[in-house]
């Protein structure tokens, strides 16, 4: 009997963050390491459960997030940094009342990362270690390469009518505004990093309140501020995804996502748009599954990154979180951490199910606009809560930069700067010479 | 070739030259990351600034409410026989049809040189991935037609499609007693020269010397090598380029071997791209710092012939899968007897033999 309870506790655990995360995830904005960073101050305060167990709880919180956050990306249109670029294609089908059909698709993506994760299990540690000793040397001008191709990658839109200076100040009119987006984003990292305004014990919210200001905020302003409501929204009995979809997705999206995951400040959203551009994706449905598979690869990956016996890389914030109370030994945290990752991905994806179709019903049952009203003032509670005045005054900058690409049809992850760019100076040991110049230091 | 495929091609290109890897590693030099940018800045000199500069004789502009293919396959012919007869390069622009923000009503252009006409067809609505919403076939008469003075000579597709973002462009110009028709007519003529790959880095390396920076030769190498590998890339395709200009006037015809924006290719680049940066990288780190010690030959392998065999077999197995899905259908079945059919009878043959 005791043995049984050894065995069953991390699996309620597991169950517990699972369950915990899902509800959570359904509410925009509440990134879910806000709520772990929670949980490991009051777990290191009061010990109040085994280590392993605590781990159970964090990969289902994890797992349960990056599955089921998906809801208010696409139902409440609020997304968080790695949903970004699920963001449009998600809202086109929601608009056409497929809503419930772009959910269960980038849920199918999470299933196939979570089985491409088993797959690589042998392989996983080889990889990560060769790659961690190759590139760890090199990491600054790695970093540049990204953010020099975020700006070579982005071509005018429109600009086919009128004289020559005529078209190229209006083809170029989206180039400018998601140049300035990157560099005012960048100036405020900068700021952000170097003068942080929140308590030392919750050092890893500073940034969250740029985030929802940069990410979630505009998006729910423009639904605000948009005449039309949603469409009803039709449940769909099938998703016509075939094997071969769901492959050749799988395979772009955790190309994308263990990019993220592997490297440091490459969220998702920036894997995902490596992913989409290398392996020329024009179906919608494999962009929207591929961003799901690349979500969770970026998320759960970078969690299971930690857990690799021999390379222990700390990656992403729940792993950062953990490396402070937590450090796994030998193979068998690995091991395990790969069955709750399966577990909890199988309870997910069915909980997606569900509050898929109960947000179909809040969003029919109120009017959209008052729905977003709600999520704007929760929001704001949040960020308020968490962070204080400051962390308000913060979001508020951050929404009106995060305004800049929606009102110029420039890309929303230029808005990444915001952490690119002072990480990229920083790595290639730039940073403190820039922060003085700024006066930040 | 897509934009990520050249980008990452310069990066890789660029950890060939061990110095700049040794730059790289030791200064915080972001000269491998200077390749990526020059890997795509042929492109970038077209579509962000020679495309503004072009001036159209004719444009083919409908009204999405409002759309006459007789009139628009009118201005097509109008452009080709007015360079026939002119002998004059016409330039024409088919300007896209734009029904919201990411639907578009398709139409294409078809030059038919056994009837001596362009076709003009239109289509149903698409969305930003050129995929059609069932439906939406237009209303009316869809087809226009209109004579042709002279055969079309046109080394791209048959039939080109008006969609999605800013539409195509064409220029035609007299070729014997045919008019020669060039797809967009900016793209990969100056831009795309290996003699301005070559200008590039001696510009860098004079301009970065001028400025007192160490190892102003090796950014001038690595700018030529990022932007030429671009040039050479796309001579792969069926377009090609205007490999020294200002010394030549013309595109040079591509070797056919793929189209850009083919999904396997792109693919294949960029997997290859990325594992020649992880080889080099760990060639040219010390020696207590390499992560592997394996021969290219070997590290090919691993890590692109085993997974391409492996990918291989799984694609021939969903080959496999959707074959009993369509043993339905009697035209399928039929075609699968006849196969089944010739198979032993060569076999039969063989034996006898």
């Amino acid at each position: 009997m005791g043995e049984l309870i050894f065995y069953m506790e991390p699996l309620m655990y597991l169950v517990i963050g699972t369950l915990l995360s899902a509800i959570l995830g359904c509410l925009p904005a509440l990134h879910i390491y806000n709520i772990a960073g929670i949980l490991i101050i009051l777990w290191a305060k009061i010990s109040w459960m085994g280590g392993e167990n605590f781990i159970a709880l964090c990969a289902g919180l994890v797992v349960g997030y990056s599955i089921v956050s998906t809801v208010p990306a696409i139902f409440l249109g609020a997304p968080d940094e790695a949903a970004m670029f699920m963001v449009m294609p998600g809202q086109k089908y929601l608009m056409q009342g497929r809503g419930y059909e772009a959910s269960i698709i980038t849920g199918i993506g999470g299933l196939g990362a979570a089985f491409a994760m088993l797959l690589l299990t042998p392989f996983l540690p080889i990889i990560v270690r060769t790659v961690r000793t190759v590139f760890s040397p090199h990491m600054g001008w790695i970093l540049t390469t990204i953010l020099f191709y975020i700006i070579m990658s982005e071509f005018p839109k429109g600009g086919d009518r009128g004289k020559p200076l005529q078209k190229f100040l209006d083809g170029w009119g989206s180039i400018f505004a998601g140049l300035f987006t990157l560099f005012i984003s960048g100036f405020l990292g900068m700021i952000l990093i170097y003068k942080p305004f929140v308590n030392t014990e919750f050092a890893f919210q500073n940034i969250m309140p740029a985030f929802v200001g940069l990410y979630a905020v505009p998006w729910v302003v423009l639904n605000l501020m948009s005449r039309g409501n949603i469409p009803k929204q039709h449940i769909a009995k099938s998703t016509n995804l075939n094997w071969e979809l769901v492959t050749r997705g799988t395979g772009a999206g955790m190309l994308g996502g263990m990019f993220a995951a592997i490297f440091p400040v490459v969220t998702g959203g920036i894997g995902g748009l490596f992913a989409g551009h290398a392996t020329a994706q024009r179906d919608e449905r494999l962009f929207v599954m591929s961003q799901g598979v690349s979500k969770f690869a970026y998320y759960v990956g970078a969690f299971l990154l930690f857990f690799i016996p021999g390379a222990a890389l700390t990656r992403g914030g729940m792993a950062w979180m953990i490396s402070s109370i937590y450090m796994p030994y030998g193979n068998e945290p690995y091991y395990r951490l790969l069955g709750f990752i399966a577990i909890s991905a199988a309870i997910s994806f069915f909980m997606l199910i569900l509050f898929s179709k109960l947000m179909i019903k809040f969003i029919h049952s109120y009017n959209y606009r008052v729905v977003n009203w709600i999520t704007l003032i929760f929001i704001l509670t949040v960020v308020m809560s968490i962070t204080g005045y400051w962390g308000l005054i913060v979001m508020i900058v951050c929404t009106g930069i995060g305004l800049i690409p929606v009102m110029y049809s420039s890309r929303r992850m230029n808005c990444m700067g915001v952490l690119l760019i002072p990480i990229t100076f920083n790595m290639l040991g730039i940073g403190p010479k820039i922060a003085a110049i700024m006066g930040l230091v | 070739m897509k934009g990520i495929s050249h980008f990452i091609s310069g990066v890789a290109a660029a950890t060939f030259v061990s110095k700049a890897v040794n730059m790289a590693m030791y200064d915080s030099s972001i000269i491998i990351a200077l390749g990526g940018l020059f890997g795509i800045l042929p492109d970038t000199l077209d579509f962000k600034f020679a495309k503004f500069m072009q001036k159209f004789d004719f444009e083919v502009d409908p009204h999405p409410d409002d759309m006459n293919p007789q009139i628009m396959a009118d201005i097509v012919a109008q452009a080709i026989n007015t360079a026939f007869k002119e002998k004059k390069e016409i330039s024409l622009m088919l300007h896209s049809v734009k029904i919201s923000a990411d639907l578009f009503r398709q139409y294409s252009v078809y030059f038919d040189n056994e009837q001596s006409q362009v076709v003009v067809e239109i289509g149903p609505i698409v969305n930003m991935s050129k995929i059609p919403y069932p439906g939406t076939e237009y209303q009316g008469n869809n087809i226009g037609k209109a004579k042709l003075d002279a055969k079309v000579l046109h080394s791209y597709d048959d039939k080109t499609y008006i969609d999605i973002f800013s539409g195509s462009d064409f220029s035609f110009r007299k070729s014997g007693d045919k008019v020669e028709a060039l797809f967009i007519p900016w793209h990969r003529r100056w831009s795309h020269s290996l003699t301005l790959g070559i200008f590039f880095g001696i510009a860098g390396w004079l301009l970065l010397k001028l400025f007192g920076v160490m190892n102003a030769h090796v950014y001038g190498f690595v700018f030529s090598l990022g932007f030429c590998t671009h040039v050479l890339e796309d001579q792969l395709g069926y377009m090609g380029s205007n490999l020294f200009w200002p010394f030549t006037k013309e595109r040079m015809n591509g070797l056919h071997w793929m189209r850009s924006g083919d999904a396997l290719p792109n693919f294949t680049t960029v997997w290859i791209s990325c594992l020649i940066i992880l080889f080099n990288l760990n060639r040219f780190a010390p020696e207590a710092n390499k992560a592997f010690h394996m021969s290219w030959v070997e590290f090919a392998g691993y890590t692109f012939f085993i997974p391409l065999v492996l990918l291989l077999i799984v694609g021939k197995i969903f080959d496999t899968i959707s074959m009993y899905k369509k043993m339905k259908d009697d035209k399928y079945r039929e075609m699968l007897i006849s196969e089944m059919n010739k198979e032993s009878r060569m076999e039969s043959e063989e034996s006898i033999s």
